[in-house]
Protein backbone atom coordinates (compact mmCIF):
# COMPACT_ATOMS: atom_id res chain seq x y z
CA UNK A 1 0.00 0.00 0.00
CA UNK A 2 1.48 3.57 -0.92
CA UNK A 3 1.68 6.31 0.77
CA UNK A 4 -1.57 7.95 -1.24
CA UNK A 5 -3.65 5.48 -0.22
CA UNK A 6 -3.06 5.43 3.20
CA UNK A 7 -3.03 9.40 3.93
CA UNK A 8 -6.77 8.67 1.50
CA UNK A 9 -7.79 6.23 4.65
CA UNK A 10 -6.41 8.49 7.53
CA UNK A 11 -8.64 10.99 5.76
CA UNK A 12 -11.09 8.63 5.53
CA UNK A 13 -10.89 7.49 9.42
CA UNK A 14 -10.94 11.47 10.55
CA UNK A 15 -14.06 11.87 8.45
CA UNK A 16 -15.11 8.92 10.69
CA UNK A 17 -14.21 10.44 14.08
CA UNK A 18 -15.75 13.91 13.03
CA UNK A 19 -19.12 12.14 12.25
CA UNK A 20 -18.80 9.57 15.45
CA UNK A 21 -18.80 12.76 17.79
CA UNK A 22 -21.41 14.79 15.75
CA UNK A 23 -23.55 11.70 16.35
CA UNK A 24 -22.12 11.18 19.84
CA UNK A 25 -23.06 14.23 20.81
CA UNK A 26 -27.01 13.35 20.43
CA UNK A 27 -26.69 10.03 21.98
CA UNK A 28 -24.84 12.12 24.84
CA UNK A 29 -27.54 14.55 25.25
CA UNK A 30 -29.78 11.38 25.84
CA UNK A 31 -27.81 10.58 29.12
CA UNK A 32 -27.96 13.66 30.58
CA UNK A 33 -30.46 13.80 34.06
CA UNK A 34 -33.60 15.55 33.41
CA UNK A 35 -33.85 18.63 35.42
CA UNK A 36 -37.09 18.26 37.73
CA UNK A 37 -38.04 21.30 39.80
CA UNK A 38 -37.34 20.03 43.50
CA UNK A 39 -38.71 23.46 45.70
CA UNK A 40 -41.85 22.58 46.59
CA UNK A 41 -41.50 23.75 50.43
CA UNK A 42 -43.84 20.42 50.87
CA UNK A 43 -41.00 18.14 49.67
CA UNK A 44 -39.90 16.11 52.71
CA UNK A 45 -36.20 14.84 50.75
CA UNK A 46 -35.42 13.01 47.66
CA UNK A 47 -34.39 9.57 48.07
CA UNK A 48 -33.40 7.23 45.85
CA UNK A 49 -34.25 3.26 44.87
CA UNK A 50 -30.73 1.74 46.02
CA UNK A 51 -32.10 2.53 49.63
CA UNK A 52 -34.35 -0.10 48.80
CA UNK A 53 -32.09 -2.12 46.66
CA UNK A 54 -28.56 -1.75 47.66
CA UNK A 55 -27.48 -3.67 44.63
CA UNK A 56 -28.69 -0.29 42.17
CA UNK A 57 -26.30 2.24 44.17
CA UNK A 58 -23.79 3.19 41.14
CA UNK A 59 -25.78 2.34 38.76
CA UNK A 60 -27.86 3.59 35.78
CA UNK A 61 -30.96 2.31 37.54
CA UNK A 62 -30.67 4.23 40.81
CA UNK A 63 -34.12 6.70 40.17
CA UNK A 64 -34.85 9.30 42.22
CA UNK A 65 -37.95 9.04 44.79
CA UNK A 66 -39.83 12.29 45.88
CA UNK A 67 -40.90 11.62 49.76
CA UNK A 68 -44.35 13.71 50.85
CA UNK A 69 -44.39 13.02 54.32
CA UNK A 70 -47.02 14.96 56.37
CA UNK A 71 -46.05 13.14 59.79
CA UNK A 72 -49.82 12.52 59.98
CA UNK A 73 -50.32 8.57 60.55
CA UNK A 74 -52.68 7.89 57.49
CA UNK A 75 -52.36 6.26 53.90
CA UNK A 76 -49.41 6.18 52.17
CA UNK A 77 -49.44 6.23 47.73
CA UNK A 78 -46.79 5.20 45.47
CA UNK A 79 -47.32 7.29 41.91
CA UNK A 80 -44.88 6.43 39.22
CA UNK A 81 -44.08 6.71 35.73
CA UNK A 82 -41.35 6.44 33.38
CA UNK A 83 -41.70 2.23 33.40
CA UNK A 84 -41.54 3.17 29.69
CA UNK A 85 -39.63 6.20 29.12
CA UNK A 86 -41.41 6.84 25.85
CA UNK A 87 -44.51 7.24 27.65
CA UNK A 88 -44.36 11.40 28.67
CA UNK A 89 -47.75 11.76 29.76
CA UNK A 90 -47.22 9.60 32.83
CA UNK A 91 -44.02 11.11 33.28
CA UNK A 92 -45.29 14.71 33.36
CA UNK A 93 -47.90 13.81 35.77
CA UNK A 94 -45.41 12.83 38.39
CA UNK A 95 -43.29 15.55 37.61
CA UNK A 96 -47.15 17.29 38.26
CA UNK A 97 -47.64 15.99 41.45
CA UNK A 98 -43.32 16.55 42.36
CA UNK A 99 -44.08 20.46 41.69
CA UNK A 100 -47.26 20.93 43.06
CA UNK A 101 -48.61 18.53 45.61
CA UNK A 102 -49.09 19.32 49.38
CA UNK A 103 -49.73 16.35 51.86
CA UNK A 104 -51.15 16.89 55.27
CA UNK A 105 -52.37 13.47 56.13
CA UNK A 106 -50.21 10.31 55.47
CA UNK A 107 -47.20 10.09 53.18
CA UNK A 108 -46.79 10.19 49.54
CA UNK A 109 -44.12 8.79 47.04
CA UNK A 110 -43.46 9.81 43.70
CA UNK A 111 -41.18 8.14 41.30
CA UNK A 112 -41.34 10.25 37.78
CA UNK A 113 -38.46 8.07 35.95
CA UNK A 114 -39.34 4.44 37.05
CA UNK A 115 -36.65 2.79 34.28
CA UNK A 116 -34.06 5.49 34.64
CA UNK A 117 -31.77 3.68 32.00
CA UNK A 118 -34.79 3.93 29.89
CA UNK A 119 -34.48 7.51 29.37
CA UNK A 120 -30.80 7.49 27.88
CA UNK A 121 -31.99 5.60 24.36
CA UNK A 122 -34.46 6.13 21.78
CA UNK A 123 -36.79 3.06 20.00
CA UNK A 124 -34.79 2.83 17.22
CA UNK A 125 -35.81 3.14 13.57
CA UNK A 126 -39.05 4.73 14.82
CA UNK A 127 -38.02 8.38 14.42
CA UNK A 128 -38.79 9.24 17.72
CA UNK A 129 -38.27 12.88 18.98
CA UNK A 130 -35.57 12.85 22.04
CA UNK A 131 -37.04 15.45 23.90
CA UNK A 132 -40.42 17.12 25.06
CA UNK A 133 -40.01 20.81 25.47
CA UNK A 134 -42.08 24.03 27.33
CA UNK A 135 -41.11 27.13 27.35
CA UNK A 136 -42.46 28.87 29.83
CA UNK A 137 -44.27 32.52 30.59
CA UNK A 138 -40.45 33.38 32.23
CA UNK A 139 -38.74 32.66 28.66
CA UNK A 140 -37.28 29.46 30.08
CA UNK A 141 -37.44 25.90 28.20
CA UNK A 142 -38.67 22.92 30.28
CA UNK A 143 -37.17 19.91 29.11
CA UNK A 144 -38.15 16.24 29.18
CA UNK A 145 -36.42 13.01 27.69
CA UNK A 146 -38.21 10.91 25.81
CA UNK A 147 -36.77 7.43 26.07
CA UNK A 148 -37.62 4.31 25.01
CA UNK A 149 -39.86 1.28 26.29
CA UNK A 150 -36.64 -0.80 27.47
CA UNK A 151 -33.66 -0.08 29.22
CA UNK A 152 -30.54 0.81 27.20
CA UNK A 153 -28.70 -1.83 26.01
CA UNK A 154 -25.51 -0.07 26.89
CA UNK A 155 -26.32 -0.27 30.34
CA UNK A 156 -27.76 -4.22 30.28
CA UNK A 157 -26.16 -6.67 28.21
CA UNK A 158 -26.83 -9.45 26.99
CA UNK A 159 -30.29 -10.13 26.30
CA UNK A 160 -30.34 -13.75 27.68
CA UNK A 161 -32.13 -16.61 25.12
CA UNK A 162 -34.30 -17.68 27.76
CA UNK A 163 -34.92 -16.72 31.32
CA UNK A 164 -37.20 -17.54 33.46
CA UNK A 165 -38.22 -14.15 35.51
CA UNK A 166 -39.44 -13.89 39.62
CA UNK A 167 -42.69 -13.52 38.20
CA UNK A 168 -42.88 -16.84 36.76
CA UNK A 169 -43.05 -15.52 33.35
CA UNK A 170 -40.80 -17.44 30.30
CA UNK A 171 -39.42 -15.56 28.29
CA UNK A 172 -37.63 -16.39 25.07
CA UNK A 173 -37.73 -16.23 20.65
CA UNK A 174 -39.87 -12.65 20.19
CA UNK A 175 -39.98 -11.70 23.95
CA UNK A 176 -36.17 -11.71 24.63
CA UNK A 177 -35.59 -7.90 24.62
CA UNK A 178 -38.25 -7.77 27.58
CA UNK A 179 -35.62 -8.60 30.03
CA UNK A 180 -35.20 -4.90 29.75
CA UNK A 181 -38.95 -3.96 30.17
CA UNK A 182 -39.78 -3.07 33.69
CA UNK A 183 -43.40 -3.96 33.45
CA UNK A 184 -42.61 -7.49 32.69
CA UNK A 185 -40.28 -8.58 35.50
CA UNK A 186 -41.97 -7.28 38.48
CA UNK A 187 -41.70 -8.52 41.29
CA UNK A 188 -37.73 -8.55 40.58
CA UNK A 189 -34.36 -9.90 41.78
CA UNK A 190 -32.47 -8.71 44.39
CA UNK A 191 -29.09 -9.46 42.50
CA UNK A 192 -30.38 -10.40 38.95
CA UNK A 193 -30.24 -8.24 35.45
CA UNK A 194 -30.64 -4.31 36.16
CA UNK A 195 -34.43 -3.71 35.27
CA UNK A 196 -35.19 -7.12 37.76
CA UNK A 197 -32.88 -5.16 40.74
CA UNK A 198 -35.40 -2.08 39.72
CA UNK A 199 -38.23 -4.26 40.13
CA UNK A 200 -37.07 -5.44 43.58
CA UNK A 201 -36.22 -1.85 44.64
CA UNK A 202 -39.86 -0.92 43.81
CA UNK A 203 -40.70 -3.98 45.36
CA UNK A 204 -38.90 -3.45 48.74
CA UNK A 205 -40.04 0.34 48.16
CA UNK A 206 -43.64 -1.20 48.51
CA UNK A 207 -43.25 -3.44 51.12
CA UNK A 208 -40.97 -1.42 53.95
CA UNK A 209 -43.15 1.50 53.54
CA UNK A 210 -46.22 -0.39 53.95
CA UNK A 211 -47.70 1.47 50.26
CA UNK A 212 -51.84 0.82 50.63
CA UNK A 213 -52.11 1.97 46.71
CA UNK A 214 -49.66 1.97 43.64
CA UNK A 215 -50.82 3.53 40.85
CA UNK A 216 -48.36 2.71 37.92
CA UNK A 217 -49.14 5.32 34.69
CA UNK A 218 -48.71 4.20 30.78
CA UNK A 219 -49.20 5.17 27.61
CA UNK A 220 -50.75 3.15 24.41
CA UNK A 221 -51.45 3.57 20.90
CA UNK A 222 -54.42 4.20 19.30
CA UNK A 223 -54.43 0.13 18.54
CA UNK A 224 -54.55 -1.09 22.09
CA UNK A 225 -57.55 -2.46 22.86
CA UNK A 226 -57.54 -0.47 26.46
CA UNK A 227 -56.56 3.08 26.02
CA UNK A 228 -57.89 4.99 28.99
CA UNK A 229 -58.65 1.83 30.89
CA UNK A 230 -57.46 1.45 35.02
CA UNK A 231 -56.37 -1.72 35.41
CA UNK A 232 -56.63 -3.09 38.91
CA UNK A 233 -55.62 -5.98 40.91
CA UNK A 234 -58.21 -7.87 42.16
CA UNK A 235 -58.29 -5.85 46.13
CA UNK A 236 -57.85 -2.73 44.02
CA UNK A 237 -61.55 -3.09 41.81
CA UNK A 238 -63.78 -1.62 44.66
CA UNK A 239 -61.21 1.47 44.99
CA UNK A 240 -61.02 1.56 41.30
CA UNK A 241 -64.36 1.91 40.99
CA UNK A 242 -65.11 4.36 43.66
CA UNK A 243 -62.45 6.38 42.04
CA UNK A 244 -63.46 6.31 38.34
CA UNK A 245 -67.12 7.25 40.03
CA UNK A 246 -65.80 9.94 41.92
CA UNK A 247 -63.68 11.45 39.10
CA UNK A 248 -66.87 11.44 37.37
CA UNK A 249 -69.11 12.92 39.34
CA UNK A 250 -66.26 15.72 40.38
CA UNK A 251 -65.94 16.23 36.12
CA UNK A 252 -69.73 16.96 36.10
CA UNK A 253 -70.14 19.00 38.77
CA UNK A 254 -67.18 21.19 36.88
CA UNK A 255 -69.69 21.30 34.01
CA UNK A 256 -68.59 18.47 31.28
CA UNK A 257 -71.64 16.20 31.37
CA UNK A 258 -69.90 13.58 29.77
CA UNK A 259 -67.12 13.03 32.45
CA UNK A 260 -64.18 11.37 31.95
CA UNK A 261 -63.64 8.12 29.24
CA UNK A 262 -61.81 6.12 32.11
CA UNK A 263 -63.29 2.12 32.35
CA UNK A 264 -61.89 -0.22 34.55
CA UNK A 265 -60.72 -3.61 33.67
CA UNK A 266 -59.68 -6.83 36.46
CA UNK A 267 -55.74 -7.34 36.32
CA UNK A 268 -55.26 -10.83 34.28
CA UNK A 269 -54.53 -13.84 35.97
CA UNK A 270 -51.73 -14.74 33.46
CA UNK A 271 -50.22 -11.14 33.42
CA UNK A 272 -46.77 -12.20 34.98
CA UNK A 273 -44.36 -9.54 35.59
CA UNK A 274 -46.62 -7.01 34.99
CA UNK A 275 -47.04 -4.12 37.72
CA UNK A 276 -51.10 -4.80 38.44
CA UNK A 277 -50.16 -8.23 38.61
CA UNK A 278 -47.15 -8.75 40.43
CA UNK A 279 -47.12 -6.60 42.69
CA UNK A 280 -50.69 -7.00 43.60
CA UNK A 281 -49.67 -10.27 44.21
CA UNK A 282 -46.15 -9.83 45.89
CA UNK A 283 -47.31 -6.77 47.81
CA UNK A 284 -50.12 -5.50 50.40
CA UNK A 285 -51.05 -2.73 48.17
CA UNK A 286 -53.61 -2.49 45.84
CA UNK A 287 -51.85 -1.89 42.07
CA UNK A 288 -53.56 -0.51 39.72
CA UNK A 289 -52.27 0.47 36.26
CA UNK A 290 -53.70 3.48 33.93
CA UNK A 291 -53.21 3.88 29.82
CA UNK A 292 -53.74 7.46 28.17
CA UNK A 293 -53.64 7.82 24.51
CA UNK A 294 -50.80 8.87 22.68
CA UNK A 295 -51.30 8.34 18.86
CA UNK A 296 -46.93 8.48 18.38
CA UNK A 297 -46.86 4.90 19.45
CA UNK A 298 -48.77 3.44 17.33
CA UNK A 299 -48.04 2.02 13.65
CA UNK A 300 -50.15 4.29 11.35
CA UNK A 301 -49.18 7.83 12.43
CA UNK A 302 -48.01 10.45 9.42
CA UNK A 303 -44.50 11.63 9.74
CA UNK A 304 -42.98 12.47 13.51
CA UNK A 305 -43.45 15.84 14.51
CA UNK A 306 -44.24 18.02 17.35
CA UNK A 307 -47.68 18.24 16.56
CA UNK A 308 -47.65 14.32 16.63
CA UNK A 309 -45.88 13.88 19.44
CA UNK A 310 -47.36 16.70 21.72
CA UNK A 311 -50.20 17.73 20.51
CA UNK A 312 -51.34 13.96 20.10
CA UNK A 313 -52.73 15.21 15.77
CA UNK A 314 -52.94 12.59 13.70
CA UNK A 315 -55.14 12.81 10.46
CA UNK A 316 -54.15 9.12 9.51
CA UNK A 317 -56.05 7.75 13.04
CA UNK A 318 -59.11 10.35 12.85
CA UNK A 319 -59.88 8.52 9.66
CA UNK A 320 -58.80 5.10 10.81
CA UNK A 321 -61.60 6.11 13.58
CA UNK A 322 -64.06 7.15 11.44
CA UNK A 323 -64.10 3.48 9.93
CA UNK A 324 -64.67 2.06 13.38
CA UNK A 325 -61.92 -0.28 12.53
CA UNK A 326 -60.55 0.75 16.82
CA UNK A 327 -62.18 -0.35 19.88
CA UNK A 328 -60.61 2.25 22.63
CA UNK A 329 -58.14 4.61 21.11
CA UNK A 330 -60.31 6.48 18.88
CA UNK A 331 -59.14 10.02 17.88
CA UNK A 332 -61.15 12.88 16.76
CA UNK A 333 -59.51 16.12 14.60
CA UNK A 334 -58.37 17.81 18.05
CA UNK A 335 -56.05 15.26 19.23
CA UNK A 336 -54.64 13.97 22.53
CA UNK A 337 -52.71 16.88 23.79
CA UNK A 338 -49.51 15.88 26.33
CA UNK A 339 -51.62 18.13 28.87
CA UNK A 340 -54.90 15.88 28.04
CA UNK A 341 -53.12 12.69 28.30
CA UNK A 342 -51.62 14.02 31.71
CA UNK A 343 -54.25 15.45 33.39
CA UNK A 344 -56.59 12.30 32.96
CA UNK A 345 -53.20 10.46 34.66
CA UNK A 346 -53.73 13.10 37.31
CA UNK A 347 -57.57 12.72 37.47
CA UNK A 348 -57.44 9.12 38.13
CA UNK A 349 -54.03 8.71 40.32
CA UNK A 350 -55.61 11.73 42.97
CA UNK A 351 -59.52 10.00 42.72
CA UNK A 352 -57.61 6.70 43.69
CA UNK A 353 -55.69 8.46 46.79
CA UNK A 354 -58.97 9.80 47.80
CA UNK A 355 -60.99 6.32 47.27
CA UNK A 356 -58.29 4.90 49.58
CA UNK A 357 -60.17 7.13 52.65
CA UNK A 358 -63.48 6.87 51.84
CA UNK A 359 -63.24 2.98 51.53
CA UNK A 360 -60.84 2.57 54.25
CA UNK A 361 -60.81 5.80 56.65
CA UNK A 362 -58.04 5.40 58.89
CA UNK A 363 -56.11 5.19 55.55
CA UNK A 364 -56.82 8.58 54.57
CA UNK A 365 -54.13 10.50 52.49
CA UNK A 366 -54.83 13.49 52.11
CA UNK A 367 -53.36 15.76 49.28
CA UNK A 368 -53.79 19.39 47.63
CA UNK A 369 -51.80 21.55 45.56
CA UNK A 370 -52.38 20.03 42.25
CA UNK A 371 -53.85 21.95 39.29
CA UNK A 372 -57.65 21.71 38.46
CA UNK A 373 -57.63 19.65 35.29
CA UNK A 374 -59.73 22.31 33.22
CA UNK A 375 -56.36 24.76 34.44
CA UNK A 376 -54.24 22.18 32.86
CA UNK A 377 -56.08 21.58 29.60
CA UNK A 378 -56.68 25.41 28.95
CA UNK A 379 -53.14 26.75 30.49
CA UNK A 380 -51.45 23.79 29.29
CA UNK A 381 -47.71 22.50 31.00
CA UNK A 382 -46.08 25.78 29.67
CA UNK A 383 -48.54 27.69 32.05
CA UNK A 384 -48.02 25.02 35.22
CA UNK A 385 -44.37 23.71 35.22
CA UNK A 386 -42.01 25.92 37.48
CA UNK A 387 -39.00 27.06 36.08
CA UNK A 388 -35.68 25.52 37.07
CA UNK A 389 -32.73 27.08 38.27
CA UNK B 1 -21.82 -13.18 36.35
CA UNK B 2 -23.74 -10.29 35.01
CA UNK B 3 -21.34 -7.50 35.85
CA UNK B 4 -18.53 -9.93 33.99
CA UNK B 5 -20.76 -10.28 31.29
CA UNK B 6 -21.03 -6.18 30.92
CA UNK B 7 -17.22 -6.64 31.09
CA UNK B 8 -17.35 -8.62 27.99
CA UNK B 9 -19.48 -6.40 26.06
CA UNK B 10 -17.08 -3.91 26.42
CA UNK B 11 -14.30 -5.65 25.38
CA UNK B 12 -15.89 -7.05 22.26
CA UNK B 13 -17.12 -4.01 20.92
CA UNK B 14 -13.62 -2.03 22.05
CA UNK B 15 -12.03 -4.76 20.28
CA UNK B 16 -14.15 -4.72 16.73
CA UNK B 17 -14.33 -1.61 16.59
CA UNK B 18 -9.96 -1.64 16.82
CA UNK B 19 -10.30 -4.49 13.62
CA UNK B 20 -12.80 -1.84 12.09
CA UNK B 21 -10.35 1.10 12.25
CA UNK B 22 -7.30 -1.31 11.42
CA UNK B 23 -9.83 -2.24 8.40
CA UNK B 24 -9.50 1.33 7.53
CA UNK B 25 -6.34 2.43 7.66
CA UNK B 26 -5.32 -0.53 5.05
CA UNK B 27 -8.44 -0.43 2.90
CA UNK B 28 -7.00 -0.96 -0.50
CA UNK B 29 -9.89 1.42 -2.59
CA UNK B 30 -11.86 4.32 -1.27
CA UNK B 31 -14.63 2.53 -1.10
CA UNK B 32 -13.67 0.05 1.05
CA UNK B 33 -12.41 1.96 3.11
CA UNK B 34 -15.62 3.99 3.68
CA UNK B 35 -17.24 0.62 4.20
CA UNK B 36 -15.16 -0.04 6.88
CA UNK B 37 -15.88 3.87 8.77
CA UNK B 38 -19.32 2.95 8.65
CA UNK B 39 -19.03 0.14 10.69
CA UNK B 40 -16.60 1.92 12.34
CA UNK B 41 -18.82 4.68 14.38
CA UNK B 42 -21.15 2.72 15.36
CA UNK B 43 -18.76 0.53 17.11
CA UNK B 44 -16.99 3.43 18.55
CA UNK B 45 -20.03 4.83 20.07
CA UNK B 46 -20.59 1.17 21.34
CA UNK B 47 -17.16 0.96 22.49
CA UNK B 48 -17.65 4.41 24.50
CA UNK B 49 -20.93 3.43 26.00
CA UNK B 50 -22.39 6.40 24.12
CA UNK B 51 -24.77 4.77 22.38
Amino acid sequence: MNAKQTTRNVLVLLIALVLAFLAGQDFRDMQQPDKIYAENPALTRVAKLSEYNPNLKGTAGDTDIYVFDSGVPGGVALVYGGTHANETAAVMNAITYVENVSVTQGKLFVMPQANLSAFSATLPLRAQMGHMTFTLADGSVRTVRMGTRLANPVHQWPDPNYRLNSSGRVLEHGEIAEIRNLNRNHPGMEDGYLVEMVCYGIRKLVETENVDVLYDGHEASPEFRAVNFLIAHQRAMDLGSAAILNANLDAMMEGDMDGYPFKLDLSGATSWGLSHRALGDNTQAMATLFESLNPVMGFCHEKVTEALVKDGISPNYVHITDLGLLGSGELTDAGSPIELRAGYHMEMSRHLIGALGELNPEKTLTISGLPTFNDLVANGFEGILKPVK
Amino acid sequence: MINVLHILYLVIAGLLALVALVNIIRAKSLEKAINHAILFVPLLLRALLIK
